[in-house]
């Protein structure tokens, strides 16, 4: 009996230490695996599921020269924070999002887009460009399944996780479990500063993207 | 015959010194271990294992910081607390007390010092004198008196209640003598 009072008389302290010491090793860890943005370059993907560390990992073995390290982020990473969303370097989003954000992104570079439609899958929308401008590259296809970074984004999502029992009401729930099927297109963010002339960072990361398996 | 036994026996306070040592070491070699470790942790934390490594680095500061407050508290206060309360009762008057000794339900601890447990002492009269008040200030003389004893030193005593004659100082008690019943 003393000794479960002794315990419980000094357990403040261990919840307190508990508490600090992870807050304060939560705080090192996001100093450690974070750096500036000139040093990185950070990816957003509107997509049902991603594996954001390993995407990260295999897209920094072909990190360019002054690049430190990339972020791989799903848009439920940003809660209610938009600020590293404006700043992010490149988007995957789907297509019929594209007219809707396009304050977010920035036209491409021609030749890169033009070098990206003659060396992948030719297909009539592998460019997504708005008035003749290129903003995104087709990263996923829909229709045939193909794309890129498969390993480690979901791009296909079921509407509803519902069961179907056969009635009437069930077969609009059998309908909604059909999956959503949409093309998804990498975009440059509009205030990324490694889509310039001098730092193209954001365009060697979007070529190792396209690369992955 | 009367034997008088110390509680607190030659060496106690080099002894006691030593162990606030051992136990500082020890202590503060946990310390580094657990902070080592957590380093480690992060210097091998990369994309890809951080979420893990940060995981695993809470845990180990969270466990290993515990332990390090456990050791400080029990043992190294422990025996700092008992090196200080030793320094008070040196070089200080003695006074006896003798009487029927039991002890009091409950510990008290004492903020910033050791923890103690209390002793009545109720004094015994030759049936010759039964009755008469000793004192002459009126107050009752044949009420108990409390002493304290160190709750570490409490299995240093005989079985209680025993007739006993107790050394004290700054009413703590710092050794005894057994009565034999015969007396």
């Amino acid at each position: 009996m003393r000794r479960i009072r002794r315990f419980f008389s000094s357990a403040p302290k261990y919840l307190l230490w508990i508490v600090l010491s992870t807050m304060f090793w939560m705080w090192i860890f996001t100093i450690v695996t974070d750096t500036s943005a000139e040093k990185k370059v950070t990816l957003f993907a509107d997509v049902p599921a991603l594996a954001d560390p390993q995407l990260a990992g295999a897209l920094e073995e072909s990190m360019p020269e002054g690049i430190r390290m990339v972020k791989a982020h799903s848009f439920s990473y940003l809660m209610f924070d938009d600020l590293s969303l404006n700043a992010a370097d490149i988007y995957i989003v789907k297509s019929q999002d594209i007219v809707k954000y396009a304050q977010y992104f920035q036209p491409a570079d021609q030749d890169w887009a033009k070098a990206k439609a003659d060396t992948l899958q030719p297909s009539e929308d592998i460019i997504y460009a708005i008035d003749g401008v290129p903003y995104g590259v087709k990263v996923y296809d829909a229709d045939t399944g193909e794309g890129a970074a498969k390993g480690f984004v979901m791009y296909v999502e079921t509407a509803s996780g519902a069961v179907s029992s056969g009635s009437a009401a069930d077969d609009n729930a059998a309908d909604s479990m059909e999956p959503v099927l949409t093309d998804y297109y990498l975009c440059f963010g509009i205030n990324s500063i490694h889509c310039g002339l001098r730092d193209t960072a954001a365009y060697d990361i979007a070529d190792a993207y396209l690369a992955l398996p | 015959m009367k034997q008088k036994v110390e509680l607190y026996p030659e060496g106690e306070k080099s002894r006691l010194k030593r162990k606030t040592k051992v136990w500082t070491i020890i202590t503060a070699a946990a310390a580094a271990l657990v902070l080592v470790c957590c380093i480690t942790l992060c210097a091998l934390a990369d994309t890809v294992n951080a979420a893990r490594m940060e995981r695993i680095c809470c845990l180990v500061s969270g466990a290993g910081g515990c332990a390090v407050i456990f050791l400080y508290t029990h043992f190294v206060l422990g025996s700092r607390r008992m090196a200080r309360h030793l320094d008070t009762l040196q070089d200080e008057e003695i006074q006896a007390v003798s009487g029927r000794v039991t002890m009091a339900p409950g510990r008290i601890a004492i903020s910033g010092s050791i923890t103690v447990r209390t002793l009545h002492v109720a004094p015994e009269k030759s049936p010759e004198r039964a009755g008469v008040n000793d004192d002459p200030t009126g107050k009752d003389s044949s009420a108990a008196k409390r002493v304290s004893i160190s709750a570490e030193k409490v299995r240093l005593l005989p079985p209680l209640p025993a007739r006993l004659t107790l050394y004290t100082v700054h009413g703590y008690a710092v050794s005894y003598e057994v009565h034999d019943e015969t007396d």
